[in-house]
Protein backbone atom coordinates (compact mmCIF):
# COMPACT_ATOMS: atom_id res chain seq x y z
CA UNK A 1 0.00 0.00 0.00
CA UNK A 2 1.41 3.31 -0.98
CA UNK A 3 0.42 6.93 -0.42
CA UNK A 4 0.42 7.54 -4.11
CA UNK A 5 -2.29 4.94 -4.61
CA UNK A 6 -4.25 6.40 -1.75
CA UNK A 7 -4.38 9.84 -3.27
CA UNK A 8 -5.12 8.62 -6.79
CA UNK A 9 -7.77 6.09 -5.82
CA UNK A 10 -10.68 8.24 -7.02
CA UNK A 11 -9.03 8.54 -10.43
CA UNK A 12 -8.27 4.84 -10.43
CA UNK A 13 -11.90 4.06 -9.65
CA UNK A 14 -13.08 6.23 -12.54
CA UNK A 15 -10.54 4.46 -14.72
CA UNK A 16 -11.87 1.06 -13.72
CA UNK A 17 -15.42 2.18 -14.35
CA UNK A 18 -14.55 3.25 -17.89
CA UNK A 19 -12.68 0.02 -18.42
CA UNK A 20 -15.61 -2.09 -17.25
CA UNK A 21 -17.93 -0.01 -19.41
CA UNK A 22 -15.71 -0.73 -22.40
CA UNK A 23 -15.73 -4.42 -21.49
CA UNK A 24 -19.52 -4.48 -21.34
CA UNK A 25 -19.69 -2.76 -24.71
CA UNK A 26 -17.39 -5.34 -26.25
CA UNK A 27 -19.24 -8.22 -24.66
CA UNK A 28 -22.58 -6.80 -25.86
CA UNK A 29 -21.11 -6.59 -29.34
CA UNK A 30 -20.34 -10.29 -29.15
CA UNK A 31 -23.88 -11.12 -28.11
CA UNK A 32 -25.29 -8.76 -30.74
CA UNK A 33 -23.27 -10.59 -33.36
CA UNK A 34 -25.02 -13.76 -32.24
CA UNK A 35 -28.33 -12.12 -33.04
CA UNK A 36 -29.53 -10.86 -29.67
CA UNK A 37 -31.38 -7.58 -29.40
CA UNK A 38 -29.34 -4.73 -27.84
CA UNK A 39 -31.10 -4.78 -24.47
CA UNK A 40 -30.82 -8.47 -23.76
CA UNK A 41 -27.24 -8.43 -25.13
CA UNK A 42 -26.31 -5.85 -22.53
CA UNK A 43 -28.06 -7.79 -19.78
CA UNK A 44 -26.23 -10.94 -20.75
CA UNK A 45 -22.94 -9.09 -20.69
CA UNK A 46 -23.72 -7.69 -17.24
CA UNK A 47 -24.65 -11.13 -15.96
CA UNK A 48 -21.39 -12.52 -17.20
CA UNK A 49 -19.33 -9.78 -15.64
CA UNK A 50 -20.98 -10.11 -12.23
CA UNK A 51 -21.28 -7.47 -9.54
CA UNK A 52 -19.69 -4.34 -10.93
CA UNK A 53 -20.12 -2.38 -7.70
CA UNK A 54 -18.41 -5.11 -5.68
CA UNK A 55 -15.57 -5.15 -8.21
CA UNK A 56 -15.07 -1.43 -7.91
CA UNK A 57 -15.32 -1.56 -4.13
CA UNK A 58 -12.67 -4.23 -3.80
CA UNK A 59 -10.23 -2.20 -5.90
CA UNK A 60 -11.07 0.97 -3.98
CA UNK A 61 -10.40 -0.78 -0.70
CA UNK A 62 -7.14 -2.17 -2.00
CA UNK A 63 -6.07 1.40 -2.71
CA UNK A 64 -7.16 2.64 0.72
CA UNK A 65 -5.34 2.99 3.96
CA UNK A 66 -7.84 1.24 6.16
CA UNK A 67 -6.16 2.51 9.29
CA UNK A 68 -6.48 6.12 8.18
CA UNK A 69 -9.98 5.53 7.01
CA UNK A 70 -11.17 4.08 10.29
CA UNK A 71 -9.41 6.83 12.23
CA UNK A 72 -11.30 9.43 10.29
CA UNK A 73 -14.56 7.58 10.90
CA UNK A 74 -13.83 7.31 14.60
CA UNK A 75 -13.08 11.01 14.73
CA UNK A 76 -16.34 11.92 13.08
CA UNK A 77 -18.18 9.54 15.35
CA UNK A 78 -16.55 11.14 18.38
CA UNK A 79 -17.59 14.61 17.29
CA UNK A 80 -21.17 13.46 16.76
CA UNK A 81 -21.20 11.97 20.25
CA UNK A 82 -19.78 15.15 21.76
CA UNK A 83 -22.55 17.17 20.16
CA UNK A 84 -25.11 15.12 22.04
CA UNK A 85 -23.77 16.21 25.44
CA UNK A 86 -22.32 19.71 25.05
CA UNK A 87 -21.92 20.28 28.78
CA UNK A 88 -19.84 17.17 29.27
CA UNK A 89 -17.82 18.00 26.18
CA UNK A 90 -17.17 21.54 27.38
CA UNK A 91 -15.98 20.36 30.82
CA UNK A 92 -13.75 17.73 29.26
CA UNK A 93 -12.21 20.12 26.77
CA UNK A 94 -11.72 22.75 29.45
CA UNK A 95 -10.00 20.36 31.84
CA UNK A 96 -7.80 19.05 29.06
CA UNK A 97 -6.89 22.61 28.11
CA UNK A 98 -6.11 23.50 31.72
CA UNK A 99 -4.03 20.38 32.14
CA UNK A 100 -2.07 21.14 29.00
CA UNK A 101 -1.55 24.73 30.10
CA UNK A 102 -0.31 23.74 33.54
CA UNK A 103 2.02 21.23 31.97
CA UNK A 104 3.49 23.87 29.70
CA UNK A 105 3.90 26.30 32.58
CA UNK A 106 5.66 23.74 34.74
CA UNK A 107 7.91 22.75 31.91
CA UNK A 108 8.84 26.36 31.23
CA UNK A 109 9.75 26.77 34.87
CA UNK A 110 11.85 23.61 34.90
CA UNK A 111 13.43 24.66 31.64
CA UNK A 112 14.34 28.05 33.04
CA UNK A 113 15.80 26.94 36.36
CA UNK A 114 17.11 23.52 35.50
CA UNK A 115 17.69 22.89 31.83
CA UNK A 116 18.85 26.18 30.45
CA UNK A 117 22.52 26.91 30.83
CA UNK A 118 23.94 30.03 32.38
CA UNK A 119 23.96 33.01 30.01
CA UNK A 120 27.74 33.11 29.92
CA UNK A 121 30.20 32.03 27.24
CA UNK A 122 30.90 28.26 27.23
CA UNK A 123 28.73 27.34 30.22
CA UNK A 124 29.67 23.70 29.74
CA UNK A 125 33.17 24.48 31.04
CA UNK A 126 31.78 25.56 34.39
CA UNK A 127 31.57 23.18 37.27
CA UNK A 128 30.61 23.45 40.87
CA UNK A 129 33.17 22.33 43.38
CA UNK A 130 31.72 20.24 46.16
CA UNK A 131 32.98 18.21 49.08
CA UNK A 132 32.89 14.46 48.54
CA UNK A 133 30.70 12.24 50.66
CA UNK A 134 31.11 13.08 54.37
CA UNK A 135 33.96 10.90 55.46
CA UNK A 136 37.29 11.61 57.08
CA UNK A 137 36.90 15.32 57.17
CA UNK A 138 36.45 18.01 59.74
CA UNK A 139 34.52 21.19 59.94
CA UNK A 140 31.00 22.42 59.74
CA UNK A 141 29.06 20.57 57.09
CA UNK A 142 25.55 21.27 58.14
CA UNK A 143 24.69 23.13 54.98
CA UNK A 144 23.41 21.41 51.92
CA UNK A 145 24.73 22.57 49.18
CA UNK A 146 28.21 21.84 50.27
CA UNK A 147 29.70 25.20 51.00
CA UNK A 148 33.16 26.30 51.92
CA UNK A 149 34.53 28.58 54.55
CA UNK A 150 36.64 31.51 53.54
CA UNK A 151 39.97 29.95 54.59
CA UNK A 152 39.16 26.86 52.57
CA UNK A 153 38.28 29.04 49.62
CA UNK A 154 41.58 30.87 49.97
CA UNK A 155 43.45 27.58 49.93
CA UNK A 156 41.61 26.37 46.87
CA UNK A 157 42.00 29.69 45.09
CA UNK A 158 45.73 29.86 45.69
CA UNK A 159 46.68 26.23 45.24
CA UNK A 160 44.40 24.63 42.72
CA UNK A 161 45.97 23.74 39.40
CA UNK A 162 43.10 21.85 37.80
CA UNK A 163 41.16 24.82 36.53
CA UNK A 164 41.61 27.96 34.50
CA UNK A 165 39.90 29.90 37.23
CA UNK A 166 37.77 29.54 40.32
CA UNK A 167 35.24 31.82 41.87
CA UNK A 168 33.27 31.93 45.08
CA UNK A 169 29.90 33.38 45.76
CA UNK A 170 27.29 33.40 48.44
CA UNK A 171 23.89 34.85 48.79
CA UNK A 172 23.33 38.09 50.56
CA UNK A 173 20.90 40.90 50.73
CA UNK A 174 21.48 44.56 51.05
CA UNK A 175 19.54 47.42 52.52
CA UNK A 176 18.88 49.99 49.85
CA UNK A 177 17.56 52.79 52.04
CA UNK A 178 20.08 54.87 54.03
CA UNK A 179 17.61 55.49 56.85
CA UNK A 180 14.08 54.74 57.84
CA UNK A 181 12.34 51.60 56.74
CA UNK A 182 14.73 49.02 55.42
CA UNK A 183 14.35 48.02 51.81
CA UNK A 184 16.22 44.95 50.80
CA UNK A 185 17.48 43.74 47.48
CA UNK A 186 18.72 40.22 46.81
CA UNK A 187 22.34 40.01 45.87
CA UNK A 188 25.46 37.96 45.88
CA UNK A 189 28.84 38.36 47.48
CA UNK A 190 31.38 37.32 44.96
CA UNK A 191 35.11 36.82 44.77
CA UNK A 192 37.40 39.21 42.93
CA UNK A 193 37.65 37.53 39.57
CA UNK A 194 34.04 36.38 39.51
CA UNK A 195 33.36 38.17 36.24
CA UNK A 196 36.63 37.22 34.64
CA UNK A 197 36.05 33.51 35.30
CA UNK A 198 32.49 33.71 34.05
CA UNK A 199 33.61 35.70 31.02
CA UNK A 200 31.00 38.40 31.47
CA UNK A 201 31.71 42.00 30.59
CA UNK A 202 29.85 45.08 31.84
CA UNK A 203 28.01 47.37 29.43
CA UNK A 204 29.16 50.41 31.35
CA UNK A 205 31.69 51.10 34.04
CA UNK A 206 33.89 48.24 35.15
CA UNK A 207 33.77 45.09 37.20
CA UNK A 208 36.17 44.27 39.99
CA UNK A 209 39.31 42.24 39.65
CA UNK A 210 41.15 39.71 41.77
CA UNK A 211 43.58 42.43 42.87
CA UNK A 212 40.72 44.16 44.62
CA UNK A 213 40.06 41.22 46.88
CA UNK A 214 41.06 43.16 49.99
CA UNK A 215 39.48 44.97 52.87
CA UNK A 216 39.65 48.47 51.47
CA UNK A 217 36.09 48.14 50.40
CA UNK A 218 36.11 50.98 47.91
CA UNK A 219 35.35 48.96 44.81
CA UNK A 220 31.61 49.18 44.62
CA UNK A 221 28.86 46.95 43.42
CA UNK A 222 27.95 45.52 40.09
CA UNK A 223 24.27 45.72 39.38
CA UNK A 224 22.14 44.03 36.80
CA UNK A 225 20.59 45.80 33.90
CA UNK A 226 17.12 45.31 35.37
CA UNK A 227 18.25 46.76 38.70
CA UNK A 228 19.88 49.67 36.92
CA UNK A 229 16.69 50.44 35.05
CA UNK A 230 14.49 50.03 38.11
CA UNK A 231 16.50 51.80 40.77
CA UNK A 232 18.54 54.28 38.77
CA UNK A 233 16.14 54.81 35.88
CA UNK A 234 18.97 53.92 33.50
CA UNK A 235 20.92 57.11 34.24
CA UNK A 236 24.37 57.54 32.69
CA UNK A 237 27.28 56.09 34.59
CA UNK A 238 29.20 58.35 36.94
CA UNK A 239 26.41 60.61 38.02
CA UNK A 240 24.02 57.87 39.08
CA UNK A 241 26.69 56.00 40.88
CA UNK A 242 27.58 59.10 42.81
CA UNK A 243 24.06 59.99 43.75
CA UNK A 244 23.20 56.52 44.91
CA UNK A 245 26.49 56.25 46.68
CA UNK A 246 25.14 56.50 50.18
CA UNK A 247 22.23 54.19 49.87
CA UNK A 248 24.37 51.38 48.64
CA UNK A 249 27.26 52.16 50.87
CA UNK A 250 26.83 49.23 53.21
CA UNK A 251 27.63 46.71 50.59
CA UNK A 252 31.01 46.15 49.19
CA UNK A 253 30.49 43.73 46.39
CA UNK A 254 27.13 43.19 45.13
CA UNK A 255 25.69 41.70 42.01
CA UNK A 256 21.98 42.12 42.06
CA UNK A 257 19.96 39.58 40.17
CA UNK A 258 22.87 38.36 38.25
CA UNK A 259 21.27 35.25 36.91
CA UNK A 260 18.35 35.80 34.63
CA UNK A 261 16.26 32.70 34.44
CA UNK A 262 14.48 33.59 31.24
CA UNK A 263 15.50 34.46 27.77
CA UNK A 264 15.60 38.18 27.26
CA UNK A 265 17.93 41.00 26.37
CA UNK A 266 21.58 40.21 26.99
CA UNK A 267 22.92 40.71 30.45
CA UNK A 268 24.13 44.19 31.19
CA UNK A 269 25.95 45.38 34.24
CA UNK A 270 27.00 48.59 35.73
CA UNK A 271 29.45 49.37 38.45
CA UNK A 272 28.35 51.70 41.20
CA UNK A 273 31.05 53.04 43.52
CA UNK A 274 30.55 52.20 47.16
CA UNK A 275 32.43 52.86 50.32
CA UNK A 276 32.98 51.49 53.78
CA UNK A 277 31.41 48.10 53.97
CA UNK A 278 34.13 46.86 56.20
CA UNK A 279 31.88 44.99 58.53
CA UNK A 280 29.96 43.30 55.75
CA UNK A 281 33.18 42.27 54.14
CA UNK A 282 34.45 40.76 57.34
CA UNK A 283 31.19 38.95 57.82
CA UNK A 284 31.45 37.59 54.35
CA UNK A 285 34.93 36.40 55.01
CA UNK A 286 34.38 34.74 58.33
CA UNK A 287 30.76 33.86 58.65
CA UNK A 288 29.37 33.21 55.22
CA UNK A 289 29.69 29.88 53.50
CA UNK A 290 30.70 30.03 49.90
CA UNK A 291 29.71 28.11 46.86
CA UNK A 292 32.65 27.47 44.61
CA UNK A 293 32.48 27.35 40.85
CA UNK A 294 35.39 26.51 38.61
CA UNK A 295 36.00 26.94 34.92
CA UNK A 296 38.36 24.84 32.96
CA UNK A 297 39.18 25.25 29.30
CA UNK A 298 39.56 21.93 27.57
CA UNK A 299 39.02 18.45 29.03
CA UNK A 300 38.96 17.83 32.79
CA UNK A 301 42.30 17.39 34.47
CA UNK A 302 43.34 13.84 35.39
CA UNK A 303 42.16 12.88 38.85
CA UNK A 304 39.09 15.05 38.61
CA UNK A 305 35.76 13.37 38.45
CA UNK A 306 33.23 15.28 36.43
CA UNK A 307 29.62 14.58 37.14
CA UNK A 308 27.00 16.33 35.12
CA UNK A 309 23.44 17.11 35.98
CA UNK A 310 23.01 17.95 39.64
CA UNK A 311 20.79 20.12 41.69
CA UNK A 312 20.52 23.73 40.63
CA UNK A 313 22.26 26.31 42.73
CA UNK A 314 20.35 29.54 42.81
CA UNK A 315 18.97 29.59 39.28
CA UNK A 316 22.23 28.25 38.27
CA UNK A 317 23.09 25.02 36.64
CA UNK A 318 26.59 23.85 37.07
CA UNK A 319 28.34 20.56 37.10
CA UNK A 320 29.97 19.35 40.23
CA UNK A 321 33.54 18.42 40.44
CA UNK A 322 35.10 16.37 43.11
CA UNK A 323 38.72 15.62 43.36
CA UNK A 324 41.94 17.19 44.47
CA UNK A 325 40.68 20.70 44.53
CA UNK A 326 37.80 19.88 46.81
CA UNK A 327 39.84 17.66 49.05
CA UNK A 328 42.76 20.03 49.49
CA UNK A 329 41.68 21.22 52.97
CA UNK B 1 -9.34 -22.31 -12.80
CA UNK B 2 -6.41 -23.11 -10.54
CA UNK B 3 -5.30 -20.52 -8.09
CA UNK B 4 -2.47 -18.39 -9.49
CA UNK B 5 -2.72 -19.68 -13.03
CA UNK B 6 -4.80 -16.74 -14.25
CA UNK B 7 -1.88 -14.33 -13.84
CA UNK B 8 0.36 -16.63 -15.84
CA UNK B 9 -2.22 -17.05 -18.58
CA UNK B 10 -2.74 -13.30 -18.84
CA UNK B 11 1.01 -12.75 -19.19
CA UNK B 12 1.19 -15.50 -21.82
CA UNK B 13 -1.67 -13.96 -23.80
CA UNK B 14 -0.01 -10.54 -23.85
CA UNK B 15 3.26 -11.89 -25.26
CA UNK B 16 2.00 -11.64 -28.83
CA UNK B 17 0.55 -8.14 -28.75
CA UNK B 18 -1.07 -5.64 -26.40
CA UNK B 19 -4.74 -6.40 -25.75
CA UNK B 20 -7.66 -5.15 -23.69
CA UNK B 21 -9.46 -7.11 -21.00
CA UNK B 22 -12.23 -8.45 -23.20
CA UNK B 23 -9.80 -9.77 -25.79
CA UNK B 24 -7.62 -11.37 -23.12
CA UNK B 25 -10.55 -13.27 -21.64
CA UNK B 26 -11.71 -14.56 -25.02
CA UNK B 27 -8.18 -15.35 -26.15
CA UNK B 28 -7.65 -17.56 -23.10
CA UNK B 29 -10.97 -19.27 -23.61
CA UNK B 30 -10.34 -19.85 -27.34
CA UNK B 31 -6.79 -21.09 -26.80
CA UNK B 32 -8.00 -23.62 -24.24
CA UNK B 33 -10.82 -24.80 -26.52
CA UNK B 34 -13.30 -23.27 -24.06
CA UNK B 35 -12.17 -25.62 -21.30
CA UNK B 36 -10.89 -22.70 -19.23
CA UNK B 37 -13.58 -20.15 -18.50
CA UNK B 38 -12.23 -16.78 -17.43
CA UNK B 39 -14.36 -15.29 -14.69
CA UNK B 40 -14.78 -11.72 -15.96
CA UNK B 41 -15.25 -10.53 -12.39
CA UNK B 42 -11.82 -11.79 -11.39
CA UNK B 43 -10.05 -10.81 -14.61
CA UNK B 44 -10.01 -7.08 -13.92
CA UNK B 45 -8.73 -7.29 -10.34
CA UNK B 46 -6.00 -9.59 -11.66
CA UNK B 47 -5.09 -7.09 -14.39
CA UNK B 48 -4.88 -4.26 -11.87
CA UNK B 49 -2.80 -6.36 -9.53
CA UNK B 50 -0.35 -7.19 -12.31
CA UNK B 51 -0.21 -3.53 -13.26
CA UNK B 52 0.58 -2.58 -9.65
CA UNK B 53 3.39 -5.11 -9.65
CA UNK B 54 4.79 -3.54 -12.79
CA UNK B 55 4.46 -6.75 -14.81
CA UNK B 56 2.14 -5.15 -17.35
CA UNK B 57 1.53 -1.54 -18.36
CA UNK B 58 -1.78 -0.01 -19.35
CA UNK B 59 -2.72 2.57 -21.97
CA UNK B 60 -5.98 3.68 -23.52
CA UNK B 61 -6.54 2.91 -27.19
CA UNK B 62 -9.22 2.23 -29.74
CA UNK B 63 -10.38 -1.31 -30.20
CA UNK B 64 -11.17 -3.23 -33.37
CA UNK B 65 -14.86 -2.40 -32.79
CA UNK B 66 -13.92 1.27 -32.84
CA UNK B 67 -14.51 1.60 -29.12
CA UNK B 68 -12.29 3.10 -26.44
CA UNK B 69 -10.59 0.35 -24.46
CA UNK B 70 -7.84 0.00 -21.92
CA UNK B 71 -4.98 -1.94 -23.44
CA UNK B 72 -2.31 -3.84 -21.54
CA UNK B 73 1.14 -4.72 -22.74
CA UNK B 74 3.87 -6.86 -21.22
CA UNK B 75 6.80 -5.13 -19.55
CA UNK B 76 10.32 -6.63 -19.42
CA UNK B 77 9.66 -7.54 -15.77
CA UNK B 78 6.48 -9.30 -16.90
CA UNK B 79 8.40 -11.32 -19.47
CA UNK B 80 10.86 -12.43 -16.84
CA UNK B 81 8.03 -13.39 -14.52
CA UNK B 82 6.34 -15.39 -17.29
CA UNK B 83 9.49 -17.45 -17.84
CA UNK B 84 9.74 -18.18 -14.13
CA UNK B 85 6.06 -19.03 -13.82
CA UNK B 86 6.18 -21.32 -16.81
CA UNK B 87 9.08 -23.37 -15.48
CA UNK B 88 7.42 -23.57 -12.07
CA UNK B 89 4.21 -24.72 -13.72
CA UNK B 90 6.00 -27.37 -15.79
CA UNK B 91 7.69 -28.70 -12.70
CA UNK B 92 4.35 -28.88 -10.95
CA UNK B 93 2.65 -30.64 -13.83
CA UNK B 94 5.53 -33.09 -14.19
CA UNK B 95 5.46 -33.85 -10.48
CA UNK B 96 1.73 -34.45 -10.43
CA UNK B 97 1.98 -36.71 -13.49
CA UNK B 98 4.76 -38.73 -11.91
CA UNK B 99 2.66 -39.25 -8.81
CA UNK B 100 -0.34 -40.30 -10.82
CA UNK B 101 1.75 -42.62 -13.02
CA UNK B 102 0.41 -44.25 -16.17
CA UNK B 103 -3.32 -44.97 -16.19
CA UNK B 104 -3.68 -48.56 -15.03
CA UNK B 105 -7.38 -48.85 -15.34
CA UNK B 106 -7.47 -49.91 -11.71
CA UNK B 107 -9.40 -46.78 -10.81
CA UNK B 108 -12.34 -47.85 -12.84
Amino acid sequence: MSWKKYFTRARRDADLQRELEAHLAHESDTFLARGMNPESARHAALRKLGNVAALRESLYERNSLSFLESCWQDLRHAFRQLRFSPGYAAVTILSLALGTGVNIAVFQLIDAVRLRSLPVPNPQQLAEISIPKPRKRTGDFTGWPSEFTYPVWEQIRDRQRGFSGVLAWSMGRINLSPSGQARFAQGMWVSGDFFRVLGVKPVAGRVFTAAEDNRDCNTGAVISHAFWQREFAGDPAGKTGHRQHRSLSRSRRYAAQFFRPRRGPPLRYRAAPLRGAHRRWQRWQYEQRHTLVARRHGPPAPGLEHRSGTRPTQRHRARRVRGHAARSP
Amino acid sequence: MLQGTLDMLILRTLIAAPAHGHTIAHAIERASDDILQVEHGSLYPALHRLEDQGLIAAFWGTSENNRKAKYYRLTPAGKKRLVAERSRWEQLVGAVSRVLGPATGGEL
